[in-house]
């Protein structure tokens, strides 16, 4: 099985990983990809980074080891800029979660490097201030060093906004995102950087550099090529939420909010050789912004999902029950498995492997959809073809007749073909899973021929919508009629 | 840090800024370079800015023409028999002939700077638009709210916080974007394209800065 991240990345920058050598943590002899410093009262005094000798330039990229209550994350954050080093692209791993373990503290030290790795650097648009501690009359004497998290960007060129999506809109929990005029205005003072508009949006626009998919992806591929365990879990936790005791075999992955994952981010591990994918809500903390219930609903279609293709369920959790299942057999992580589309390709490539029965589940909150379209009302416009951001609906002319193609692998169930149908209910989406149809390939939904010009044969509209027109002309305006059906603009 | 630490050091960096911004001869690259160190020691370092703010100042530190550099000033910034490449010059860039064009704007600005209780001089820069001056008038309201965090007059405190947030947030922050953007698209030499990285870095986080700290001081 190859899997992501086992490559060189060319050109990549150096990695280095510092560990707190302080308690009586093992700590490895190396470390996978990086060069290692031990360094003592690191926690404590974090300015000591200064004095180790990272060669590398503005692109280092670090992996810290530290213990979990003895050191401030923004003293942290200081003294790696005081290294011309950008805190988002580090990594912390807690020390103690190793529990004892050499073995374990080499893997997921493997695991944050090959993240790391991917970090793209951010810019200041994308970095989000926060100051520790509520305002009290004690904080308003001091401020104690800032904290910096990854804030989303929209990358316009990629957004297809001006064609009418905005699911990112609606998915926001803060209300940070606006849609007008064809294009996504957003509110950095309100986002939360939760991330969900990173794992909503259907062109992968938006971006967190702390979210990555490319990095999350090789971080479980470093975990599972590297642990020594009989099966490898993967635990998502959020960024805020402390790192529980995680049994043996099971190893976090930090995102900015659990509530950003999808059935595709739990499910993709699955393909890469982990056994088990428990996503953890916030806990006691809690968002308040509903992010739990998305999360439940999200753990719910994958569990569902896996119970159709596998019959067991019990590989996709919210909460941590014991080490980790088997891998599943044979299978192989599809291409852009963390990307807008990967849902799809996760599911065919697991019912692809394992027994997959004819079944058609409903999904409410899987990005899987199946587009109908009504024959009845539909003047093939096709207007849905072209706003779909995915191309999961695409239109062609094929010698006179147009056909409007519905790939189910690409659809993401955003919902914009629904919305901007001018024929109210002409198009329907059903969300959910269509065995064995999703992987059938491209189908066509709508055939319609076109009517061509009298005197130049060239084409004039869909033949059902010149239906549509003399339904609405009536017999009042029949010379019209006639003259729009049977010559195309240029000739009339 | 406490907070009127903070505030000065805000201070001394729209200062470093606005001078920087000013023709490049020698004894102003001596005071900027020298500048420089006492604002790092001043704690640059904690805020998210400060990876760009670095690149500037090793680009100031390592400056080894300074007639180059004061030739690549008139490029961007001066010369030109049309247009300046990148004019430094808030009407250049926000100017509205639908609401009076550039009159009306000075016009605004300099109602703007009696309301804040300051008048302008223009002997260096030429116009009370120019860049450099609405970053001493950003410095000039930190001063203020450095000396009223040091007198514990917390409520007028909350008053400067809500002037310059709504001053950055109008006038300069609104336009550095667009003279960064401008800087790269001509190519710019290392210290200018660095100084409007480093500016824009600044001017961007203490819009947010000044955001969270005004909604908690006015919540504590």
């Amino acid at each position: 099985m190859s899997l992501p991240g086992s490559e060189e990345l060319v050109g990549a920058p150096p990695v280095f990983a510092i560990l707190c050598d302080d308690h009586d943590t093992p700590l490895p002899p190396k470390v996978e990809g990086a060069r290692l410093f031990l360094a003592g009262g690191l926690c404590g005094a974090p300015v000591r980074i200064q004095e180790l000798p990272l060669d590398g330039g503005d692109g280092v990229r670090l992996v810290l080891g530290l213990h979990p209550g003895e050191f401030e994350l923004g003293a942290v954050q200081t003294a790696l800029r005081r290294i011309g080093v950008d805190p988002l692209g580090v990594e912390i791993v807690d020390l103690p979660a190793a529990s004892g373990s050499a073995d374990r503290l080499t893997t997921l030290l493997a695991g944050a490097v090959a993240r790391v790795r991917r970090f793209p650097g951010a810019t200041p648009e994308e970095t989000k201030l926060r100051i520790p501690g509520a305002f009290s009359r004690r904080a308003l004497l001091r401020m104690e060093a800032p904290v910096y998290i990854g804030a989303p960007r929209i990358d316009p060129q990629a957004c297809v906004a001006g064609t009418g999506c905005h699911v990112c809109v609606p998915a926001c929990p803060a209300g940070a995102l606006t849609f007008a005029s064809g294009s996504i205005a957003y509110d950095k003072e309100t986002c939360i950087a939760c991330g969900i508009c990173v794992t909503t949006c259907t062109t992968g626009a938006v971006r967190n550099p702390t979210a990555v998919p490319e990095g999350v992806a090789d971080q479980i591929a470093a975990y599972v090529r590297t642990s020594q365990d009989p099966a490898v879990g993967v635990v998502y936790i959020c960024r805020d939420g402390a790192i529980p005791p995680l049994p043996e075999g099971m190893y976090p992955v930090r995102v900015p909010c659990t509530g950003m994952l999808t059935v595709g981010w739990l499910l993709a591990p699955l393909t890469m050789g982990a056994g088990t994918v428990v996503a953890l809500p916030c806990g006691t903390v809690g968002c308040g912004l509903g992010n739990e219930e998305r999360l439940a609903g999200v753990v719910g279609d994958a569990a569902t999902i896996l119970g159709v293709v596998e019959a067991v369920a019990g590989r996709v959790g919210h909460r941590l029950v014991g080490p980790p299942s088997p891998p599943l057999p044979d299978l192989e992580m599809p291409e852009d498995a963390f990307g807008p589309a990967g849902e799809a390709a996760v599911v065919a490539a697991l019912a692809s492997s394992l027994a997959a029965p004819e079944a058609e589940i409903a999904l409410g909150s899987a990005r899987l959809g199946w587009v109908t379209i009504d024959e009845a009302v539909c003047t093939a416009c096709t207007r849905c073809a072209q706003v779909c951001p995915t191309d999961a609906l695409a239109h062609r002319d094929v010698d006179g007749t147009i056909e409007i193609d519905f790939d189910p692998m690409l659809c993401v169930a955003c919902g914009t073909c629904v919305e901007v149908c001018p024929e109210s209910g002409a198009n329907e989406l059903w969300r959910g899973l269509r065995w064995p149809d999703l992987v059938a390939g491209p189908q066509v939904l709508r055939r319609e021929t076109t009517a061509t010009c009298e005197v130049c044969g060239g084409p004039i509209a869909p033949s059902a919508m010149l239906d549509r027109i003399a339904a609405m002309l009536g017999d009042e305006h029949a010379a019209t009629l006639k003259l729009i059906s049977r010559r195309c603009l240029r000739c009339r | 840090m406490e907070w009127h630490e903070v505030a000065r050091l805000r201070q001394g960096l729209y200062r470093f800024f606005g001078a920087a911004l000013l023709p490049p001869d020698l004894e102003r690259l001596r005071l900027l370079q020298a500048a420089a160190g006492t604002l790092d020691d001043m704690g640059v370092d904690a805020f998210a800015f400060a990876r760009s703010w670095r690149r500037f100042t090793d680009a100031l530190t390592t400056v080894e023409d300074p007639i180059a550099l004061g030739s690549d000033y008139i490029r961007l910034f001066e010369a030109g028999v049309g247009d300046v490449p990148v004019p430094l010059f808030e009407s250049a860039y926000r100017a509205d002939a639908r609401s009076g064009g550039t009159g009306a704007l000075l016009a605004s600005i300099r109602r703007r700077y009696a309301d804040l209780g300051l008048e302008p001089d223009t002997g260096v820069t030429g116009g009370i638009d120019h860049l450099s001056i609405e970053l001493e008038t950003m410095a000039a309201l930190c001063a203020r709210e450095a000396e009223a965090w040091e007198t514990g007059a917390e409520a007028r405190v909350a008053t400067l916080l809500a002037q310059e947030r709504s001053f950055l947030a109008d006038h300069p922050g609104a336009w550095i974007p667009k003279v960064t953007d401008r800087l790269h698209a001509m190519k710019a030499d290392r210290f200018y394209r660095a100084l409007g990285d480093a500016l824009h870095a600044f001017t961007h986080h203490d819009r947010e800065f000044l955001a969270v700290l005004e909604a908690g001081v006015g919540t504590a």
